[in-house]
């Protein structure tokens, strides 16, 4: 007997990466030898393992959540629904770790690997982890020459009314580090943003082997063997960035993660974030890093977005601030509005492709790099469709992105 | 919004001057009145203690748009050379904390602005040091002049050189090319040889420069890298060819070879480096001896890629 | 005062004292001359530099007592639509404002200029040249500028911006028929484009109309380069609408050839969207090679070293000879305009190529004409028209049988004697047609006829020989295949890949037998 397995939809093993949000998967038969009566059971579980990935499942989008699943499969090859979600705790060290097991009885009928593909902080990376990440942005960069010069590009002074001052800056930038991740996933699937956790010290990260080590005058100086030392932005090599508190010991002049989830229950009191510890992990550096126009030509700034980004998640987790027909998961400012690209049906420039008048002159990069894993938010994504990110709202809206201390279930 | 449509909206609000509105537009409730009128009292109370007025400045940056008294109270304190440094470094924070919502700090910026280059002369290095990075990552041409008079004159400096180097490479087209290879040639030190070296490497002319400092082996593991850099980026194939003799040569220095081979695993061309059998076994050797640790991994890194496939 | 004396080398000490002298003494075009970007002034300083400079030169022209004069419009609009330094800008709205009549054409420019530079405002002060403000005091700001012009534009008692219904056209200068050079100064430059390829400026422009743009990765001003390629992706889309896609060419080439190398090209093409093939490429050329563009085409472009320091928008539009026969300049392009330019050029190459192929179809039948000619001559001549010519017909059918007789010891060397004076006049005119392949057949043939009676002089030699010395001549007295192929080169404008044409004498001597030719052939019918 023969059976046939579908991961977010999908038989290509491209689109065989989780996350702790529900996947839509299915199972049939497609070789009856053996099968004796209309149905066939089979049982789904994990390939038992110590360390890696491992999912729950269900047979529905909204639970009871298992680690194993019996399921009555049809003779004549009809699909079986089910849903898989990472299991909170363990998401996968390296592609392919996890494997979903399909048994008919004592047999293993079918196992299929795929991978818990979760945002983790950036202190704690396995070094196979950190190595793989910092190869795949350095190759996405090419010494200048990559599609990093798009991101480059997206975040310059030109553009940014579009991502900041306004309530729109927590949705553009969860779009933004969504395209970054699939460009880089798109060199290794296995590769996630990891991010910075800027109210601790995070002595596993200011290294040579990972985002540098800055001498007195704030050149950051790499490891022979990391990549990051090819890292070119604006026709000129290297990273300046000159920390002004003590990285293995200290976390950067910003208020604590506690005090950032207690800045207002509603959007338009949490947005105050912006400011601070946003703009404070900023400016605890001299370097790129501090100017809006030069940030994006340091790696360590896509690890100071994610975190902000998920400090985001986490507040909306916490108030349940996901659904944009609610008026506290965001503020509209009504009746007047917000300025262009900030508002709930806005489509977000650059993705939108739009120049000129109240936009920037150009759009680097195009639309939004799609994901067989997760086909939302689409190729111009829309204010609103940043807030569903776990697809709690609408299952179809999940983009196939989690954080390790943010739970779905 | 056609050219007409904007020129007339432009044109309806012409002649207001512009100056820091209550709440920007769209820009969201960002700061209780009343939170940051307490918190600007106790920040600019100068009889308070240093940590105490820099933890309330850090709650004052989103305040600093909304209000233009928090502003210029902000900009009283950075130019102050009578107030502490640490205090006067935690307003410039805020300051620029405050200078990334960019819509709502627009009215803002200009007296900023006017006060990061006064503050270019300023007494204190660190000061001078911070404002200057700042200016230059906006291309000011002041900070530019300044920090060119500086190369030129160094009784006239306001950084270091090496300093002021690694500032004018935020504009490449700052005219500092002629001044860096000078200094290549006559560094007055090792940092400001390393720091015009990566200013040219932006300069298509200077290949030459780089090949001579990676095939030199009398420099400096942190030159040669540099240079090993910027070739890679200015004259690729050529930086491949260099990379593989490095490697090859058993008398080359550890950290030279591992950014050679860092170089091929990143950047080679797979189709030749994974015929290319007489490296592949000098790769093998490297990770089975007692090489260096670092250049192990390198070697581990190519072998990934180009062997063990 | 000779504001020529300003070069790179003077200081900028000297440039403020010259142009501050100017003014004083209202030399309105030693400043106007100033403005243009190939000033030399302007080469070997840091941009930022250049930028103090001209900003400086358009506030001393908003000091002339008639304000900025007409011939400054360009440069100060320029400024106001893609500056980004608010110097610049502010300076440029201060002389606009210093014009005498406000006019509603200037508004979009004032509204695009608040939005190029409402984010990075400054202090400014224009008190004396190279001043910075270090605070408020006596300053002004880029925004307050243009909007002190947005009032007085409100002034103009005829103003509605209900009227401002287009934009005027200050950006182009139309170069019209006999103005177009010829590209022979720079239709040999390789040039190198985006996947590596090598080709000429030649074989590039020439053929079909083209839109030539410039740039360079290197650009900070998104308004410029950034926005140049970005609206030549969307000329292709326009002429793909319009269905004149693979009919015209579009290119760009690069300011930093050094540093601009095919893989950034690429990268920096594909990254706006443009469309890239045989007829749509991103081109480089050597540093050298681009001195002699930037000389025939008048490049609006400075540099500091190879660095780009400051250049204006520029577009060029090139017939189907790679003559620029229109060019626009610091207001960016409009793709429409472009393209029904495009297609007008079009219209013109058409036009020719059926005027053309009209002509081809006469010359091809004049030609075959001509060619029939030496076969009327030979036809004309075997046809018997006197008792001599019969004569001559019986001996030739005598000759036929000449074999048959007994061997006359005199007629070996009298037919030698005769093949070598064929063979000789054969040579005579291959030098004169300057081919010879006439003389080698004939040659071909004399050695056949003479080679000895042996086995290995097969039956069929004689024939041979007869039909090689026939040919020979036939080829000889004709050039109509060499006409033939001379008007089917002009009519597809093509030459053959790795061919040059033929020179015009070389034509010109084809051309001028044709008549005589006819002559003869008249001459010979005759009788």
């Amino acid at each position: 007997m023969d059976v046939a397995l579908r991961i977010n939809n999908s038989a290509d093993p491209r689109a065989r990466y989780v996350t702790w949000a529900p996947s839509r998967c299915s199972i049939r038969v497609t070789n009856t030898t053996g099968i004796i009566g209309l149905n066939v059971g089979v049982e789904l579980r994990n390939r038992p393992s110590t360390a890696g990935g491992q999912v729950l499942f269900s047979r529905n989008a909204t639970g009871p959540w298992s680690a194993t699943l019996n399921l009555s499969l049809p003779r004549i090859g009809t699909s079986v629904p089910f849903f898989v979600v990472g299991r909170f705790g363990r998401p996968s060290l390296a592609d392919r770790d996890a494997v979903i097991q399909v048994r008919r009885g004592t047999t293993i009928v079918l196992a299929t690997p795929f991978m818990v593909r979760i945002r983790k902080d950036a202190n704690a990376l396995t070094p196979a982890e950190r190595d793989r990440f910092i190869a795949a942005f350095a190759q996405l960069n090419n010494q200048g020459a990559g599609r990093f010069v798009d991101f480059r590009n997206m975040h310059t002074n030109a553009g940014s009314p579009e991502a900041h001052g306004a309530p729109g800056f927590l949705p553009w930038h969860r779009a933004y580090l969504l395209d970054l991740e699939r460009e880089l996933q798109a060199i290794d699937p296995s590769v996630t943003l990891p991010y910075w956790r800027f109210d601790r010290p995070a002595p596993n990260l200011f290294t040579l082997d990972f985002v540098g080590v800055a001498n007195n005058i704030g050149t950051v100086q790499f490891s022979a063997n990391n990549p990051f030392q090819f890292w070119r932005t604006d026709g000129v090599p290297g990273v300046n960035r000159r920390p002004f508190f003590n990285t293995l010991t200290a976390g950067a002049n910003v208020i604590t993660e506690a005090a950032t989830l207690a800045l207002g229950t509603t959007y338009d009191g949490f947005q105050g974030m912006e400011g601070n510890p946003h703009g404070n992990a900023h400016t605890s550096f001299g370097g790129f890093i501090s100017s809006i126009g030069t940030a994006a030509r340091d790696p360590l700034f896509f690890l100071l977005h994610c975190n902000v980004d998920r400090l985001w998640a986490r507040w909306q987790r916490q108030n349940n601030r996901f659904d944009a027909a609610q008026a506290a998961a965001f503020d509209s400012n009504l009746p007047a509005g917000n300025r262009i690209g900030h508002n709930l049906p806005d489509t977000m420039w650059p993705w939108n492709g739009l120049t000129g008048a109240q936009r920037p002159p150009t759009a680097p990069g195009g639309s939004l790099a799609m994901s067989l894993s997760a086909p939302a938010p689409g190729p111009q994504p829309r204010v609103r469709d940043s807030l569903d990110y776990q697809g709690r709202v609408t299952q179809s809206a999940r983009m196939g992105f989690d954080y390790d201390d943010v739970r779905f279930v | 919004m056609t050219p007409k449509k904007k020129a007339k909206a432009i044109t309806k609000g012409s002649a207001k001057k512009t100056r820091p509105r209550k709440r920007a537009a769209g820009a969201g409730r960002s700061s209780s009145s009343t939170d940051y009128k307490a918190s600007w009292k106790a920040a600019s109370d100068s009889s308070r203690s240093d940590a105490a007025r820099i933890k309330d400045f850090g709650k004052l940056t989103n305040a600093i748009c909304d209000d233009r008294a928090v502003l210029n109270g902000m900009i009283g304190v950075l130019r102050d050379v009578k107030t502490s440094l640490d205090v006067r470094l935690a307003a410039l924070a805020a300051l620029q904390a405050a200078s990334f919502a960019t819509i709502r700090f627009r009215p803002c910026r200009p007296p900023y602005f006017a006060a990061l280059r006064a503050l270019a002369t300023d007494p204190e290095p660190e000061m001078r040091n911070r404002v200057l990075g700042l200016l230059m990552r906006e291309q000011d041409s002041l900070a530019q002049k300044l920090l060119l008079d500086g190369l030129k004159k160094p009784d006239k400096a306001l950084v270091p050189p090496e300093k002021a180097l690694q500032l004018l490479s935020y504009d490449v087209k700052a005219s500092a090319y002629p001044i860096a290879r000078r200094i290549v040639e006559q560094p007055p030190s090792s940092d400001a040889k390393a720091e015009a070296l990566r200013l040219l490497a932006a300069d298509a002319k200077s290949v030459g420069i780089f090949e001579q400092r990676l095939l030199d082996k009398k420099e400096s593991p942190e030159i040669r890298q540099i240079s090993a850099a910027a070739l890679q980026a200015l004259a690729p194939e050529k930086l491949q060819q260099y990379a593989r003799d490095i490697v090859m040569d058993t008398t080359e220095s550890p950290a030279v070879q591992a950014t050679s081979l860092t170089a091929l695993a990143q950047f080679g061309k797979e189709e030749d480096l994974s015929k290319d059998e007489v490296l592949s076994k000098r790769v093998e050797r490297i990770q089975s001896s007692d090489a260096a640790q670092q250049i192990k991994q390198s070697a581990k890194q190519f072998a990934t890629k180009y062997i063990e496939k | 005062m000779d504001l020529q004396v300003l070069t790179a080398e003077s200081s900028e000490e000297q440039f403020a004292a010259l142009v501050e002298t100017a003014v004083g003494s209202q030399s309105v075009r030693l400043l106007l001359d100033l403005l243009d970007e190939r000033h030399g002034v302007y080469e070997e300083r840091s941009a930022s530099t250049v930028a103090r400079m001209r900003g400086w030169l358009l506030e001393l022209i908003s000091r002339l007592p008639d304000g900025a004069p007409d011939s400054a419009l360009p440069y100060v609009l320029e400024e106001l639509d893609s500056g980004r330094d608010p110097y610049v800008v502010a300076a440029a709205a201060r002389a606009l404002r210093s014009r005498h009549r406000p006019d509603p054409a200037f508004a979009p420019y004032l509204a695009q200029a608040i939005i190029n530079v409402q984010d990075h405002d400054e202090f400014i002060t224009f008190a004396a040249f190279g001043e910075y403000c270090i605070d408020e005091s006596g300053a002004t700001t880029a925004e307050a500028e243009v909007r002190a012009t947005i009032d007085w534009l409100h002034s103009c008692p005829t103003t509605t911006l209900d009227c401002c219904s287009t934009q005027p056209s200050f950006s182009e200068r139309s170069f019209a028929g006999a103005d177009r050079r010829t590209l022979d100064e720079i239709a040999t430059i390789p040039l190198q484009d985006q996947v590596s390829r090598w080709t000429t400026f030649g074989e590039m422009f020439q053929g079909r109309p083209s839109f030539l743009v410039f740039f360079y990765t290197r650009c900070d001003n998104p308004r410029k380069c950034s926005l140049t390629i970005a609206k030549l992706r969307s000329l292709q889309q326009t002429l793909l609408e319009r269905g004149l896609a693979g009919r015209v060419r579009t290119a760009a080439i690069t300011y930093d050839p050094a540093w601009d190398t095919p893989d950034r090209l690429r990268g920096y093409a594909r990254n706006r969207g443009l469309h890239l093939d045989e007829e749509n490429r991103v081109l480089r050329s050597s540093a050298e090679d681009l001195l002699s563009i930037r000389r025939y085409l008048e490049l609006g472009v400075t540099f500091v070293e190879s660095l780009v320091n400051h250049h204006r928008i520029e577009g060029f539009l090139l017939d189907s000879q790679g003559r620029v026969a229109r060019r626009f300049e610091r207001l960016m392009w409009d793709e429409e305009a472009v393209a029904d330019s495009l297609n007008g050029l079009l219209g013109e190459v058409e036009s020719h190529e059926q005027l053309v192929s009209k002509r081809s179809t006469a010359e091809i039948a004049s030609t075959i004409t001509s060619a029939m000619a030496p076969l009327a001559v030979l036809g004309a001549s075997l046809i018997p028209k006197c008792p001599l010519c019969w004569t001559a017909y019986m001996s030739a059918l005598g000759i036929a049988g000449l074999d048959r007789l007994s061997y006359p010891y005199w007629l070996l060397p009298l037919l030698s004697f005769l093949a070598l004076v064929n063979l000789g006049s054969l040579w005579l005119r291959g030098r004169a047609n300057g081919r010879m392949a006439a003389f080698y057949l004939g040659a071909a043939a004399v050695f056949v006829v003479l080679m000895p009676t042996t086995v290995l002089s097969p039956a069929w030699i004689r024939p041979a020989a007869v039909v090689l010395t026939l040919a020979a001549s036939l080829m000889s007295v004709s050039n109509a295949l060499d006409r033939l192929r001379v008007h089917l080169q002009l009519a597809t404008h093509r030459k053959p890949a790795g061919q040059p044409l033929r020179n015009s004498a070389t034509t010109l001597d084809a051309e001028a037998r044709r008549p005589l030719l006819r002559k003869f052939s008249r001459f010979v019918l005759r009788y």
